[in-house]
């Protein structure tokens, strides 16, 4: 009788989706040896191949790849079914299989993504439901613009994980190393995450804060203003009119719906003919002179 | 079969699944140890007497699966559902299950069935739920 992939305790009723799978196998389990045979003369006895080849995988590391390989000569369906097969261990049996078991489950998921099997996505989805424990902060670093992909609910997950001490070290490797995942992030965080107004408005630390933050220095955020002032007399000189009337409005736009609460900060290192222009508006409400400055830049740009 | 069904009989007739509500103390009868229970489905609630190790496995929450139980008078002439020794008793799930807790099968008088002298029938209700083991509120 072949042994079984999970614990039990004494009074508790046989699984079914366990022992369809270990009854398979003591059906079928010659078809895992030498001469490996590749005729299936129907539908149900593939299926019941898959279903021994997994409970052969699950069984132990030994023979496994060699399960894998006839797995591989034998499968026409794009693997779905050893997917679908895989999916329901991992949904009804994952917390009771033998840790042996697990590894091995693991490992026969990761052979599934590599050869992008139909459904692997949705099996991963659940696998990631069903594990609790293990070490995710490696995978995370290596493969962190892939992560990002999840978005603000990674960034909100990982400051709530910042007590747990392998994910307070990746924060810090975040907040105080300058690497490519800075970047990531603040990309990100200026193109990805749009909170809505009202949480603009808010308490909650503005994106820009946060960025600044990430930047270690507040000397970086006045390097971005003065980015943007460079940008505004150098990106497109034919069109400047067009570009200092946007970044303006955008800038007045933000006061007005209290998004920014004081430029004083950001303008305190700009250069003084930007700056006046902004105070207009900021401590004069001199609307006339901003649109004035429009008009010689008109002017200007003929 | 639905616990609401379930008739005394002196054999093993007794298949049913149900959820553990509420496990009493063990007490030692001659050698054995035993213990009363609360079981239930979404039909009815039935006192159960575990046995020897099964007091210890079986928990409240958990949803048990009893084959050729016997329904019975046991100790102090009251009506028990138990495995015993031609039954079986296993764990195939827990914590979510529908129950009532009424009626309780144990908290019926049951008559001789006047047709057929083996058999017995509802006479009237005792109590609408286990007066061993009253609802929580």
């Amino acid at each position: 009788m072949a042994s079984k992939l999970i614990r039990t305790i004494p009074y508790e009723a046989e699984n079914q989706t366990e022992l369809s799978l270990r009854q398979a196998f003591e059906v079928l389990e010659l078809r895992l040896r030498p001469t490996f045979p590749l005729t299936i003369s129907n539908l149900q006895e593939y299926l019941q191949l898959n279903q021994v080849i997994l409970y052969g995988v699950l069984g132990g590391p030994n023979s496994a790849k060699i399960h894998i390989k006839y797995l591989h000569a034998i499968v026409t369906d794009g693997y779905c079914s050893f997917v679908s097969f895989i999916k329901k261990v991992v949904n009804e049996l994952y917390v009771k299989l033998i840790d042996s078991a697990k590894g091995q489950l693991i490992w026969v998921i990761q052979v599934m993504i590599d050869v992008s099997a139909l459904g692997a996505d949705n099996l991963l989805v659940s696998l990631l439901r069903q594990i609790v424990g293990g070490d995710f902060s490696d995978v995370l670093k290596e493969q962190f613009h892939l992560c990002l992909k999840i978005r603000r609910d990674l960034i909100r997950l990982l400051q709530d994980l910042v007590h747990v001490h392998a994910f307070g070290a990746l924060w810090k490797d975040l907040v105080f190393n300058l690497k490519t995942l800075i970047t990531d992030i603040v990309r990100f965080i200026c193109c990805a995450h749009h909170p809505p107004n009202d949480i603009i408005q808010s308490e909650v630390i503005p994106r820009w804060a946060v960025i600044g933050w990430l930047l270690r220095y507040i000397d970086m955020t006045h390097t971005l203003l003065d980015f943007l002032f460079l940008l505004v007399d150098n990106y497109d000189v034919k069109r400047i009119v067009l570009v200092f009337k946007g970044s303006l409005r955008t800038l007045i736009l933000k006061i007005v719906h209290s998004n920014v609460e004081t430029l004083q900060n950001l303008i305190s290192g700009c250069p003084v003919k930007d700056l006046h222009v902004v105070e207009c508006y900021l401590v004069h409400q001199d609307y006339d002179t901003i649109d004035a400055s429009f008009y010689d830049i008109d002017l200007l740009a003929g | 079969m639905p616990l609401k069904d379930i008739v005394p009989a002196a054999q093993n007739n007794i298949s049913v699944q149900f959820i553990v509500v509420e496990k009493g103390r063990v007490t030692s009868e001659g050698q054995n140890k035993t213990c009363l229970g609360l079981v239930a489905d979404e039909t009815a609630a039935v006192h159960f007497q575990f046995w020897g190790d099964e007091c210890e496995v079986f928990e409240a929450g958990d949803i048990v699966r009893l084959e050729n139980g016997i329904f019975s008078y046991g100790y102090r002439n009251n009506l028990i559902l138990r495995a015993g020794k031609r039954g079986k008793i296993e764990k195939v799930g827990e914590f979510t299950m529908a129950f009532v807790e009424t009626p309780n099968m144990s908290e019926i008088r049951w008559i001789p069935d006047p047709n057929n002298s083996i058999a017995y029938v509802q006479e009237g209700v005792i109590a609408s739920h286990s007066r061993i083991f009253p609802p929580k509120l």
